[in-house]
């Protein structure tokens, strides 16, 4: 090293730093606080994207110009401020540093697979299979259910609608009960009977009841009695559309001090500008919440809302995301090629933000994983942050 | 108690890094201390200390097994292993079959028979049949393993029949042989129709090779050659696809000759065995010595960093610094669950050990069941006998907690646990008193980051490289 090297530093930034570039602008984030700091001016996002050159490998050495350079200067301060990166007086070091930066590296990623003709992209895929939803008439007996789930892996959550009005539901039932499944049972308000809650009374089942608006005082309230007397967890998932479907169910939280329950938005086709107030994301939503490197990872590699999860109809067909293509029936095919299917060719599982606007968008990956309502408004991004028409 | 973060030891470049919690490794400036004289790195420390950093980490590799765990991974297996025969048409010196090793069964020039293990296929065809596998189209590898597996080609004909009979939804198979190559002129048609993967052994050039002879004590070198160079000739595309080479290295051959010979001979990059120097007779301890060349004396030669680089994952280096990062970064994940799921208190059991058969199930001429071939025949799981397999699920739990039991007063302090890569069967004792030489306190542990990271300055430009190409889960 010659005898200049303290007025040389080298610099980095933090691998909990998040780099984010879009079409015009670049956004640091740190994934332990939630810290930002946008790059707009080109030589700093320069100086970023060299970051990841191959041969820098995640330090770059800076030398006067760059030190005496007020936006520069400004930049480093900001960074070492929220603790994201930093310059290191190279007189400390006798070579050159690196920053592992961080990279999603998924080992069996299924482009990574298929592209190793060793490898198989069914690989692992079982573990993959976290939550299935069966939507009953009676088309289908309760034999080919049994043989059915008896395929699916044991951490698997079963969600079932509908159920009351299936005929075989004692057959159903005691499968479930013999084999110790965890069981949500989804169910309108107005089917919680005695009669019925008399089937679930045991600790493997939990029910979700559903109140659509406007809601029926009457039922409900008796409802509640029924349940008041039974000992069957449950949640109340409040399906919203519009303001004033928010405020009724505000009430009925407060009437029946309603502790456990989820507020779920639903897309009528005509509430557009209930989306618009209340669900598209502003860049303060987008900011909330400290997200990890591992989940922005997750987001870069799959669906966080469908990853894992299927549902089978009434006809035995199952689909990944009711809005999307049949992947086969549970009478011709078995549970590995229908998730094997949906790894390779399904558009749920996977379905990330990978089109425009979001991919010149530097919330890209902050933003959650498209939703259902991104399909049924029509539109790739539901923010405020880039109005795409 | 061991805590989740270590400063390392400087690098050769005199560089410093932070590694905390599995999953943050960082270059940091050498002042970032809870008592540091500079006021901003007093700060950061508290910062980072706020965030988790700095913390004693709950014990993680505490695990056990349960007999599940023994029957899911034969259900999913990986590949089946066949020693088809303890017979050799070669007498090679360090065969770990001949004169240095005690811990195989004596040897009778014995040939596996189709008739021995055919209760093996009806018990795994029905575990095939009738549990939900983990896997879909998931390669199983049948391989091929000896002796030297050629002698006994009639047995390898049997079971390519009997596999490719067999019509499972979801399994493929392909076969796989290590062979000397000394018949390899009889037999290669039919290798290559069955498109088996061979590994050939072959130590380098004619006087690398000398270890490898035949009962006359003659260098095999010529027939190998002849034999190679036909199969390149008669079928190239197979060649180039589905032959690979495999040396062992010693005292005389080098990293860099066999790495020239091979790849100038076939365009074809070898893997590099050390000689396995666990279970060495007392009485040739010494000798054995002699022979010995760790994979480390390719840094003593000229040239080494071409050689490495060419050798890339094939070299130990890359391997180690790979695993490393794999281990270390944060940002390696083996599956989608992976990434979906906080894993950060998953629980592992002690060791680096596969968990018994996950890898393989190695099945020995004499019909024993172990979970692969790289180790001692006493730990054999199981047999196949006339009245079926014989694998007991319980029992193999309980055979591998009581190992597990024997070393977790040092797993449960090792700093090395997270990215070890010790298998309990290589370690003296094991059951008993073993003592793991692995085993890394805080200071080893600084200085085995340090190594690490002065791979990574001094092979900078290869981490995107690794980051975007390389499989090994
Ligand atoms: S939805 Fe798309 S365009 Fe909108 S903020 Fe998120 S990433 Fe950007
Ligand atoms: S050497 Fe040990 S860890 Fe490796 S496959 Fe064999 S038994 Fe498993
Ligand atoms: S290196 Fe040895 S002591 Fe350390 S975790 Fe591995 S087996 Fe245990």
């Amino acid at each position: 090293m010659n005898n200049n090297t303290s007025s040389q530093y080298w610099f980095t930034i933090e691998p909990y730093v998040y780099v984010s570039v879009g079409k015009n602008a670049a956004l640091l984030y740190n994934t332990l606080d939630g810290n930002t700091i946008p790059v707009k001016q080109q030589k700093i996002r320069k100086l970023i994207g060299d970051l990841y050159r191959k041969d820098n490998c995640g330090v770059i050495l800076l030398t006067g110009n760059h030190i005496d350079d007020k936006d520069m200067q400004s930049f480093i301060i900001d960074l070492r401020n929220k603790f994201m990166g930093d310059i290191i007086d190279t007189s400390l070091s006798s070579g050159k540093p690196v920053q592992l930066m961080p990279k999603l590296n998924l080992q069996t990623d299924i482009k990574r697979l298929k592209q190793d003709e060793f490898r198989s992209t069914g690989e692992h895929i079982m573990q993959y299979l976290q939550e299935t939803t069966v939507h009953f008439d009676n088309k289908i007996n309760a034999d080919t259910y049994c043989k059915f789930l008896s395929q699916i892996p044991r951490w698997n959550k079963l969600r079932l609608v509908n159920l009351w009005d299936y005929e075989q539901r004692n057959t159903l039932m005691n499968f479930l009960i013999l084999s110790s499944v965890m069981t949500v049972i989804i169910t309108p308000y107005d089917k919680i009977t005695v009669q019925n809650l008399s089937l679930i009374n045991i600790d493997i089942f939990k029910l979700h009841i559903i109140i659509d608006f406007p809601a029926d005082m009457q039922q409900l309230h008796e409802a509640w009695t029924v349940l008041s007397g039974q000992k069957c967890p449950a949640q109340f998932v409040f399906k919203i559309a519009s303001d004033k479907d928010y405020e009724q169910s505000e009430i009925i939280i407060d009437q029946y001090n309603i502790k456990d329950y989820k507020l779920e938005p639903v897309y009528t086709g005509n509430n557009l500008s209930f989306f618009e107030k209340n669900i598209f994301l502003t860049e303060e939503d987008i900011l909330s919440e400290p997200l990890s490197m591992r989940e922005i990872f997750a987001r870069q590699a799959l669906n966080t809302f469908d990853f894992g999860k299927i549902h089978v109809m009434s006809n035995g067909d199952v689909h990944a995301n009711l809005n999307q293509p049949v992947l086969g029936n549970i009478n011709t095919h078995n549970i590995q090629e229908i998730v094997y299917k949906e790894m390779n060719e399904g558009k749920s599982w996977l379905r990330i933000r990978d089109q425009k606007p979001c991919t010149d968008c530097i919330y890209q990956y902050l933003c959650p994983s498209p939703s259902n309502y991104e399909i049924a408004i029509g539109k790739p991004n539901l923010c405020h942050v880039v109005e795409n028409k | 108690m061991i805590e989740t973060s270590v400063f390392s030891s400087p690098t050769k470049n005199r560089n410093t890094y932070l590694l905390s919690g599995h999953s943050y490794l960082s270059f940091i400036h050498p002042a970032l201390k809870e008592d540091s004289e500079d006021e901003y790195y007093r700060k950061k420390y508290q910062y980072l200390k706020s965030k988790g950093f700095f913390k004693d980490q709950e014990c993680f590799n505490n695990l056990r097994i349960n007999p599940h765990f023994v029957k899911d991974s034969i259900v999913n297996m990986t590949q089946l292993v066949f020693e088809v025969t303890d017979a050799c048409n070669l007498k090679c010196k360090y065969c770990a079959y001949g004169e240095f090793y005690e811990d195989y069964d004596v040897r009778y020039s014995k040939k596996l028979r189709t008739e021995q293990v055919k209760p093996l296929f009806d018990y795994l065809s029905d575990l095939w049949e009738n549990e939900s596998a983990e896997s879909y189209n998931k390669t199983t590898y049948i391989s091929f393993y000896g002796g030297e597996p050629l002698l006994n080609m009639s047995f390898i004909k049997d079971v390519v029949g009997y596999i490719n009979s067999l019509n499972i939804r979801g399994k493929l198979f392909r076969y796989t042989m290590t062979t000397n190559a000394v018949l390899l002129d009889k037999y290669m048609d039919y290798l290559a129709k069955h498109k088996f993967m061979i590994l050939i052994s072959l130590d380098g050039n004619s006087e690398n090779n000398e270890y490898r002879v035949d009962f006359n004590g003659k260098n095999s070198f010529d027939r190998i050659i002849k034999n190679v160079d036909l199969l390149k000739k008669k079928y190239p595309d197979y060649f180039e696809k589905h032959v690979r080479f495999n040396s062992v290295l010693h005292n005389k051959n080098t990293v860099a000759g066999i790495y020239d010979f091979i790849h100038s001979k076939y365009s074809k990059i070898p893997s590099i065995s050390e000689l396995n120097n666990s279970g060495i007779r007392a009485d040739k301890v010494a000798e054995f010595g002699r022979l010995y060349r760790s994979s480390e004396s390719l840094y003593q030669e000229e040239n080494y960093k071409e050689i490495e680089r060419e050798l890339f994952m094939n070299a130990y280096s890359y391997k180690d610094a790979v695993m490393f990062l794999h281990q270390y970064t944060g940002h390696v994940f083996k599956t989608y669950n992976g990434v979906l799921i906080d894993k950060k208190y998953k629980k592992t059991v002690p060791t680096g050990t596969c968990i018994p058969f996950s890898k393989k199930i190695f099945v020995t001429v004499n019909g024993k069941i172990l979970p692969c071939e790289r180790i001692g025949q006493q730990f054999s799981l199981g047999k196949i006998s006339e009245e079926g397999v014989e694998i007991d699920y319980d029992a193999v739990a309980e055979k591998y907690n009581k190992y597990y039991d024997s070393l977790e007063n040092q797993c449960s302090k090792c700093y090395r646990a997270p990215s070890c890569v010790q298998c309990l069967f290589y370690i003296h004792d094991i059951g008993n008193k073993p003592i793991c030489h692995g085993f890394m306190d805080r200071s080893v542990f600084s200085k085995y980051i340090a190594a690490n990271m002065t791979f990574w300055e001094e092979h900078a430009e290869d981490y995107q490289k690794v980051m975007d190409e390389v499989i090994i889960n």
